[in-house]
């Protein structure tokens, strides 16, 4: 079967229309005998057909318009005499590149003008910069990004971790996972305790030769209360509880990369005087990393005195091993109501983070109750003197 | 045709004018006055005289590098042609052009181009708008035999005839197209008998007899005029000098000089006048004095004047 | 119809130039076309077709196979006051009348001072296997010819108002009609007479990625991969430059300012094409906005062939300009 096409009469011609079949269906029709009359606004003539055989399949009628191209009819082989030639395989030529390949070029590290250029306006530091672009490349878009300081492009400046800081990622998780951490919290008014230091301090400073803070005032009170109240003071070893007889009191000290808890041993013997040259020892220590490795383990109760950072409340997480740990909050000025009347007292909140394991609500706030007793009414003038 | 005597006279001028710019052009160059070349028209002056002087006003003229004493016919001044040759800002091409492509359109004269005979079609569009305007005049295109070798010829010539334009055209036949001469450019004995090839009137002339000149190219611009379609006129004459200053043109057989020297087209001319009273002596020293003045003052001009600044250098490239 | 207050009409890029060609001739008497064939047979694509019936053989004229006289008498007639407009039947049989359109018309106003207001029209342009003489893109050699325009409007409403500004314009202008687009392009536009600026390219399509600066039948290419690349999320600007010469700088580098990255399409040959000029001005007067380098898509340094896979595979397709967009989008 051979198909009888429209052919393009131009080089801008695209349609065509049918004029006249000069033969119909069913004819006979010989080699480039005429066929059918066409015309396109260009030029009428007619189609010779493109075989010997039988005209079939009108596909387009007088006056149908038809694009160049469109099969119109077909002409059935006469006879098969001549073999099929087969599917004519069509050869792609691979001409001359007109698009010339671009050698993939080393862009890694490749700075483009316009990345220089907005780099300087903006001063951002080009090495910080990770590239998104072929081969690594940083981009404008890298760097507007990079000046939102959004996502890809952002490197944030990178810092290893100290061992000691390992450490403390371990032990905080440890001790997240074993306790029932609750906080309870209660206040204290340390309107006393201030004048008494505001008296003393200057004296004590030159006596001692460092200034005298809250915390020994505030540890005084904590063993005390501990004694009181020995299950704070207490270990939990598989299930039983071990009563322990020393106050071993951690003192939590802020080191650049991180906590460190030095304990101080045997803290119910020392005096105020005592606890605050203790407590000044193993912090001055801890600073300049002079503490012996015993002296952070062993502790049986700690203090941490997030007040001196300004914190209003925080939730300490307990010392593993520990079964509560309290903290010093900021001491500031605050109304509050005595006897019906409005006062302005140095209060400061006292979080206690204890595992509810072993230390139910009650136990907790009982202790923290005693301890605002103790720090609102205890004389600790005897021991300055 | 009779000529006046007026004719006659400002045809002698205007010989003898292009005589003298002529040679004080060649004085120049060879003193190193002049930054670029000069193309000698010395002893043509009757061809170029001749049919420029069959031209009336609003007819149009395209002419080549040589044809410097036609311009002059046709109203350019020996200051401008000086001032062209200086490449001084008071040229008519502002210092761009060089040695004789300058013209001026508002005298209907083209400013050529090297490429020959480009302006032959060019003087055929201004016919065809003196046609297109009913305008009762011609166009006047020459160029030289080896010119007319090259495909514009044909195709304009063609052009006119198959239009029956209003053009008349000049072919300067002086023998050497640079070193070659005529017999090496065409097998063809006269230019002129081309014409028939374009069912055109074809004529040979005297290139060296000034009145001769005259009469045929009159007759042509008129029949032109007239309606009655173009002429292809061959001036036959000797380019007495090189192709330009610096050649010597030794390739120029000294006998042939020697049998054009003695045809010179002023000398001739001179001879005929003084033969049928039209100039006496007297006439003769004053014009030459008019013209020794006139050239003098245009050299001056030409000096005196400034070359154009560099910082108009990219001014004018297109029109407004 | 009316659109917007204005009278349209919709037409195919070809009419719209017998448009142009028609309301100049009315407007201005001066104006007259001259051409092969172009006066009783209505020329070989029928762009001046029933022009000779409406304005009669002194202002179209048939004339003799002779390009270079034609371009001579053009010439001739444009000096004297005549605005003529003339076809070359093929842009590829401009260069016959190479020498006058060089050498006289580009050179005469610069050293006489002398306008030559006329305007040659060549359909220009392959993709229909007419071969090497037949699809030629000249703008080059014209574009690189001080004293000449040459403008290559891609659409129908450019091709109608570029004209009418060449006939206007006191210069010599050259005006590439693409031939391939002659009955492909269809577009509404004014009835009207009304001119588009020679010198000025157009923003066809805003984007912020990446620039393609094209011009002629590469437009709608050009368009086509713009839109499938919108679809992979990149934002395609594309600029028409409708006029090679002179080059329209300012739009030129406010595209590649606002996007960094230029990619040049263009269907003459690849090199020393006018997207070279492009390229290199690019590089010179925007070099510190570039965040990619400036690349070409081009014909392939060949004479155009004639066999169908021969003929696509030296032509820029839409599958290569996508792929060059990708490209440099990802770079």
């Amino acid at each position: 079967m051979t198909d009888l096409v429209m052919p393009r009469l131009g080089e801008t011609v695209t349609e065509g229309v049918i004029v006249k079949w000069l033969k119909k269906e069913g004819d006979f029709v010989n080699n480039e005998e005429p066929v059918v009359e066409i015309s396109t606004d260009k030029i009428e003539t007619d189609i010779p057909s493109p075989a010997e055989g039988t005209l079939q399949n009108i596909e387009a009628q007088e006056g149908a318009k038809v694009t160049v191209g469109q099969v119109i009819a077909q002409i059935s082989d006469f006879a098969k005499a001549t073999p099929d030639k087969g599917e004519a395989k069509e050869t792609v030529v691979k001409a001359v590149a007109k698009v010339i390949p671009q050698k993939k070029p080393e862009v890694k590290g490749v700075i483009s003008p316009l990345v220089r250029k907005l780099a300087k306006e903006k001063g951002i530091n080009l090495a910080e910069v990770k590239g998104s672009g072929a081969g690594g490349r940083i981009t404008k878009d890298d760097l507007l990004k990079r000046e939102k300081g959004v996502g890809a492009g952002f490197i944030p400046a990178r810092k290893a971790l100290s061992i000691s800081r390992q450490q403390e990622m371990q032990n905080l998780l440890k001790s997240q996972k074993s306790s029932a951490h609750v906080t309870a919290i209660n206040e204290a008014d340390f309107t006393s305790i201030d004048k008494l230091r505001s008296q003393y301090k200057e004296i004590f400073k030159q006596k001692e030769g460092f200034s005298l803070t809250f915390l020994p005032f505030f540890a005084k009170s904590v063993i005390q209360v501990l004694q009181k109240i020995p299950v704070f003071n207490a270990e939990l070893a598989d299930s039983e509880l071990i009563f322990k007889p020393h106050v071993n009191l951690g003192i939590a000290v802020a080191l650049p990369d991180g906590l460190i808890v030095p304990v101080i041993k045997q803290a119910e013997t020392l005096s105020l005087v005592g606890l605050a040259r203790a407590i000044n020892d193993v912090a001055a220590r801890a600073r300049s990393s002079k503490l012996k490795p015993d002296e952070v383990h062993e502790g049986t109760f700690s203090i941490t005195n997030n007040g001196s950072f300004g914190s209003l409340i925080q939730t300490p997480i307990i010392v593993p091993g520990q079964l509560a740990i309290l903290s010093l909050e900021a001491i500031n000025k605050r109304v509050v109501v005595i006897d019906d009347a409005i006062a302005i007292r140095k209060m400061a909140y006292l979080p206690l983070t204890y595992d509810h394991r072993i230390i139910d609500g009650s136990v907790a706030s009982t202790f923290l109750v005693e301890l605002k007793k103790g720090i609102e009414t205890a004389d600790f003038s005897a021991e300055l003197r | 045709m009779k000529i006046s005597n007026e004719q006659l006279l400002d045809m002698y001028y205007h010989m003898k004018l292009g005589r003298a710019v002529e040679h004080n052009l060649e004085l120049l160059y060879r003193q190193g006055q002049l930054p670029g070349a000069i193309y000698s028209g010395i002893g043509q002056e009757a061809t170029y005289v001749g049919a420029a002087s069959a031209l009336e006003d609003g007819d149009a003229l395209a002419t080549t590098h040589r044809d410097m004493a036609a311009l002059l016919v046709r109203g350019i001044t020996p200051k401008e042609v000086m001032a062209q040759h200086f490449g001084k800002v008071t040229s008519p091409t502002k210092g761009r052009g060089e040695d004789n492509y300058l013209g001026n359109l508002s005298l209907g004269i083209f400013t050529s181009v090297s490429m020959l005979p480009d302006l032959y079609p060019v003087a055929t569009g201004a016919a065809l708008y003196f046609r297109h305007k009913r305008k009762n005049n011609v166009a006047m295109a020459f160029c030289g035999e080896g010119a007319s070798v090259r495909g514009d010829f044909h195709e304009t010539l063609n052009w006119a005839s198959v239009f029956n334009l209003p053009v008349v055209f000049m072919v300067v036949n002086n023998q050497f197209a640079y070193s070659t001469p005529t017999i090496k450019e065409m097998k063809i004995a006269n230019v002129a008998d081309r014409a028939v090839c374009y069912s055109m009137e074809g004529r040979v002339v005297d290139g060296n007899n000034v009145n001769e000149v005259f009469q045929v190219t009159k007759a042509a611009v008129d029949k032109a005029r007239n309606g009655n379609g173009p002429t292809l006129i061959e001036a036959k004459t000797m380019r007495m000098k090189g192709h330009a200053g610096h050649d010597p043109a030794d390739y120029v057989p000294e006998q042939l000089l020697d049998e054009w020297v003695r045809k010179d087209p002023l000398m001739r001319f001179e001879n005929y006048l003084k033969e049928h009273n039209n100039l006496n002596e007297e006439r003769k020293s004053k014009l030459e004095k008019e013209i020794e003045d006139l050239v003098s003052e245009a050299i001056s001009f030409a000096k005196e004047s400034p070359y154009p600044e560099a910082s108009t250098l990219t001014t004018g490239v297109y029109s407004d | 119809m009316t659109e917007a207050g204005v009278q349209v009409k919709e037409v195919t890029y070809l009419q719209a130039i017998t448009d142009a060609l028609a309301l100049e001739m009315e407007r201005d008497e001066n104006v007259m076309l001259m051409g092969e064939d172009i006066g009783v047979y209505g020329g070989a694509f029928k762009v001046t077709k029933g022009l000779l019936e409406k304005f009669g053989a002194e202002r179209v004229i048939d004339t003799p196979l002779a390009e270079s006289a034609l371009m001579g008498v053009a010439i001739g007639a444009a000096l004297m006051g005549m605005r003529p407009v003339v076809e070359v039947q093929y842009a590829d049989f401009i260069h016959c009348g190479w020498d006058q359109l060089v050498n006289v018309a580009a050179k005469m106003h610069y050293r006489s001072g002398d306008a030559v207001p006329m305007v040659v029209r060549g359909p220009s342009g392959a993709g229909l296997r007419a071969g090497a003489f037949h699809s030629q893109s000249p703008e080059t050699y014209f574009a690189h010819t001080p004293g000449l325009k040459v403008v290559v409007p891609g659409t129908p409403y450019d091709a109608k108002g570029l004209l009418i500004s060449a006939i206007r314009d006191n210069n010599p202008v050259i005006f590439f009609e693409h031939k391939y687009l002659y009955r492909r392009l269809k577009d509404k536009i004014p009835e009207s007479d009304y001119a588009v600026e020679i010198g000025k390219a157009g923003v066809l399509r805003q984007g912020n990625d990446l620039s393609v600066i094209t011009y002629g039948a590469m437009v709608s290419k050009v368009l086509e991969a713009a839109a499938a690349a919108a679809k992979e999320n990149i934002s395609v600007e594309v600029l028409d430059l409708r006029t090679i010469s002179p080059l329209d700088w300012p739009a030129i580098i406010n595209t590649v300012k606002k996007t960094g990255k230029a990619i040049v399409v263009y269907e003459a040959n690849y090199s020393f094409g006018a997207g070279a000029e492009v390229c290199a001005g690019i590089a010179e007067r925007a070099f510190e906005f570039l965040d990619g380098p400036v690349v070409r898509i081009a014909s392939a340094d060949t004479p155009v062939p004639y066999s169908p896979p021969l003929e696509d595979a030296y032509l820029p397709q839409v599958e290569d300009i996508s792929a060059k967009i990708k490209e440099l989008a990802a770079y």
